[in-house]
C-alpha cells in the first residue's frame, strides 16, 4: 500500500539532539556563538488572539493595516484555528528520529502555492497517519525552482509549506504538531534547468518525527 | 584575525596634494555634470602597470568612466607608483586639476583612495572605491556563510562559519551591524532565524525566531527593525520598535504587522528617511511592488511601468529611486522613480542593492555553475564583473 510505514528501527541518535551552532566558529576571529534562549517547548499558552486588520473601508490594496494604530498582536494559527502557539518553532523531544522517506513528495505549478486535486489523496493519507499516532510530529518543508528570485522564493516556498499545513488541520491534524519551513530554492532535488528538473524541484516534503524504538539491557539467566 | 584587519582598513590612506590649496578645476574644466554625467567619461590612464591599473581601471569603470588611449581622452591620469601610489590628474590639454601622493594602507588602498579623488574632481560627488560590500556564498551542498570585501571582491573574508544556510545579510544604517537569515537548528530542528551580527565584537543575537519563516531583517534610520514573518499563518510584514528584544517578547506582542496577505511578501526595504517601508507583493494574481507608511496603514502601490513580476526592492540612499529584479523569463535589474513610474531595465541580473552614491548597484548573475556578483553604473549602464569567489556569491549587500 502505497505510503506505508517503513519504520526502521534505528536508535540513529546521531540525527538528534542540540547542535549547537556558533560554537564551531574557531576560525572566524570574534564570531560569538548564538545565544541559548528560551524560545521553544515551554510555552503552552497561546498567543493573543487579535484580529488581523479590518479591511472594510480600505481604499488601497487588499490586505493592508488600514488602522495602523497601535501593536496587533495576530495569533492566527494555521488554518486559522486556536489550537497551539504560533509563536514557537516546532520543537522535537531528544528521543525522536526524522524520517524523511515515508510520505511521497507533493508537487506545485509553477509560480502557484495551490495544492494539485492529484496530491490531496496523499496529504489525507499524512492526516491519517498523524491521527492515528498522536506522539508523531511534523514539518513540511517548501521548496521551489530557480525561476523565481531568491527572496521571492524564500516566501513561495513558504507560502506552499504552509498550504499544505493548513489542508492537514483541515482534515483534523492539531496545529502544535506541524512546522512549516521554507528553504526557497536552495535545495534542489534535480539539478539542471529543464522542464523536468523543475516540476521535480517545485515540491513539498513531509519530514516525520517520531519516537526511537528503544533498546534496554536485559540480565541473561 | 577580521576586526584587525577592518581596523587596519580604517586607518585609511594618507594624501599629499602637491598643489597645496589648489581646487579641481582650476584652469581647465573637471565639471562633469548634467547630462553629461549619463555618458561615459573618456579617461586616459599613463604609467601604470599591474595591480594599481588594474584597480583604477576597474573603479574608474564602475563610475562611470571608460579607459581609453590618450588620443580619445578628454581627461588623463598620469602618475607612478614607486613604493607608494602618486597621480596627477589634468583634462587633455594639459590643465592642473591635482597631483598627489598617497601613503598608508596598501597599494590597492592608495589606487584607490586615487579613483575615489578622480571622481570628485571629475564630477563634484564622493567615489565609492573604498566602500565594502556583503554577501553570501555557498560553500558546500547545503552551506553558505556570509561574506565581507572591498567592493571589488578583494580582501574576501567570513563573516560566519555556521555551516548551514542563509538568506540576504544587510548592513544596519549606522553599518555597525549586520542582519542576515540562518537556518538555524534548535531543538531538533531548523527554523529560519533573523541574526543581529555586531562587526566589531562579533557578537551575536537572534532577532526573530517564531514558528515558520523568519526573514528580512531590514532596520531603519530611527531603529525600527522590518521582519517578514509567517507566524500569523501565512508570510507578512511585521515592524519591531526601536530597541526591542526578540528574547523579551516571544510571543511577538510588540510587533506591528503590517499587512495581512495570503501572499508571498518579499524584500523589505525603507526609505532612507525611515518614513516609509517598501516591500513586493501580489495583490488580485499581480506581483507588484508596494510602500506602508512606517506607523502602519494602506499598501500603496508603487507602479513599475513596462516590466513584470518585480521583486527584491531595494531604496537608494538618496529617496529618489527604487532598484528592483523583474522576472520575465530571466531576471532584469531595473530601476523606477521611488514615486513609481516607468521602470528602466539597467542590466541583466537580480537583487540589487545601491552604492552610497545612489548611482552603482551591484547584483547576482547567474553563470553556468555559479553565481557570481556584478555592478552596473546606472545612468551609462555601464557592466563589470566582480571577478569570482571560490563559491557561488550571490545577495550582495553595500556598505560604505
Amino acid at each position: 500500500m502505497r505510503g506505508e510505514l517503513y519504520i526502521k528501527t534505528l536508535t540513529c541518535a546521531a540525527l538528534l539532539g542540540f547542535v549547537g551552532m556558533g560554537c564551531k566558529s574557531k576560525d572566524t576571529a570574534g564570531l560569538t556563538s548564538i545565544p541559548n534562549f528560551a524560545g521553544t517547548g515551554n510555552n503552552g499558552g497561546g498567543g493573543t488572539n487579535t484580529t488581523p486588520g479590518n479591511n472594510g473601508n480600505n481604499t488601497g490594496l487588499p490586505g493592508g493595516n488600514p488602522g495602523g494604530n497601535g501593536t496587533n498582536t495576530t495569533g492566527t494559527n494555521i488554518g486559522g484555528t486556536n489550537n497551539g502557539n504560533p509563536n514557537e518553532p516546532l520543537s522535537i523531544p531528544e528521543n525522536f528520529q526524522e524520517q524523511r522517506d515515508v510520505f511521497e513528495r507533493v508537487h506545485f505549478d509553477y509560480d502557484s502555492s495551490e495544492l494539485r486535486p492529484g496530491d490531496r489523496e496523499l496529504v489525507a493519507l499524512v492526516a491519517q497517519h498523524l491521527i492515528q499516532n498522536p506522539q508523531h510530529m511534523l514539518l513540511v518543508e517548501g521548496h521551489c525552482d530557480e525561476r523565481g528570485t531568491e527572496e521571492y522564493n524564500l516566501s513561495l516556498g513558504e507560502r506552499r509549506a504552509l498550504t499544505v499545513a493548513e489542508e492537514l488541520v483541515r482534515l483534523g491534524v492539531a496545529a502544535e504538531r506541524l512546522g512549516t519551513q521554507s528553504l526557497g530554492e536552495k535545495v534542489p532535488l534535480s539539478e539542471g534547468s529543464t522542464k523536468t528538473a523543475r516540476a521535480q524541484n517545485r515540491r513539498g516534503e513531509f519530514v516525520l518525527f517520531m519516537p526511537m524504538t528503544g533498546v534496554v539491557e536485559l540480565p541473561q539467566n | 584575525m577580521v576586526w584587525c584587519l577592518l581596523v587596519a582598513s580604517l586607518l585609511g590612506v594618507l594624501i599629499d596634494d602637491s598643489y597645496a590649496g589648489a581646487a579641481p578645476g582650476g584652469g581647465g574644466n573637471f565639471q562633469v555634470v548634467g547630462d553629461a554625467r549619463n555618458k561615459l567619461i573618456p579617461v586616459a590612464l599613463e604609467g601604470y602597470t599591474g595591480e594599481v591599473a588594474s584597480v583604477l581601471k576597474f573603479d574608474l569603470e564602475v563610475m562611470g568612466c571608460k579607459i581609453v588611449p590618450l588620443d580619445d581622452s578628454a581627461f588623463v591620469v598620469k602618475g607612478k607608483v614607486d613604493g607608494s601610489v602618486v597621480g596627477a590628474l589634468t583634462d587633455k590639454a594639459g590643465n592642473p586639476g591635482f597631483n598627489r601622493r598617497y601613503s598608508g594602507g596598501t597599494l590597492r588602498d592608495q589606487a584607490h583612495a586615487l579613483s575615489n579623488d578622480i571622481i570628485q574632481a571629475l564630477t563634484g560627488t564622493p567615489g565609492i572605491a573604498s566602500t565594502r560590500i556583503l554577501f553570501k556564498m555557498k560553500t558546500g551542498q547545503r552551506s553558505e556563510e556570509v561574506y565581507l570585501s572591498d567592493y571589488d571582491g578583494h580582501g574576501t573574508v567570513a563573516l560566519t562559519n555556521d555551516k548551514t544556510l542563509v538568506s540576504a545579510p544587510r548592513w544596519s544604517p549606522d553599518h555597525s551591524k549586520v542582519f542576515y537569515t540562518t537556518w538555524l537548528k534548535r531543538g531538533g530542528i531548523e527554523n529560519t532565524t533573523v541574526i543581529q551580527q555586531n562587526m566589531k565584537t562579533g557578537e551575536r543575537e537572534v532577532m526573530a525566531r517564531y514558528r515558520g519563516l523568519n526573514t528580512g531583517g531590514a532596520m531603519s534610520p530611527q531603529g525600527f527593525l522590518a521582519l517578514i514573518l509567517s507566524r500569523g499563518g501565512s508570510p507578512d510584514v511585521y515592524v519591531a520598535p526601536p530597541g526591542w528584544k526578540f528574547m523579551d517578547d516571544l510571543n511577538g506582542q510588540n510587533l506591528r504587522r503590517m499587512c495581512v496577505t495570503r501572499e508571498e511578501e518579499n524584500g523589505v526595504t525603507w526609505s532612507p528617511d525611515g518614513q516609509w517601508l517598501c516591500f513586493a507583493t501580489r495583490a488580485n494574481g499581480k506581483r507588484m511592488l508596494v510602500k506602508v507608511a512606517a506607523q502602519g496603514g494602506n499598501m500603496i502601490r508603487i507602479p513599475t511601468n513596462g516590466v513584470l513580476n518585480p521583486s527584491e526592492p531595494n531604496w537608494s540612499p538618496d529617496g529618489k529611486s527604487i532598484a528592483f529584479t523583474a522576472a520575465m523569463g530571466g531576471f532584469n535589474v531595473c530601476v523606477v522613480p521611488s514615486q513609481g513610474g516607468a521602470a528602466t531595465v539597467v542590466a541583466a541580473g537580480e537583487a540589487p542593492t545601491w552604492a552610497p552614491n545612489s548611482r552603482n548597484l551591484i547584483f547576482t548573475r547567474r553563470g553556468v555553475n555559479k553565481r557570481q556578483l556584478a555592478i552596473v553604473d546606472v545612468p551609462t549602464k555601464q557592466v563589470k564583473i566582480v571577478p569570482a569567489f571560490a563559491g557561488s556569491a550571490s545577495q550582495p549587500a553595500w556598505g560604505n
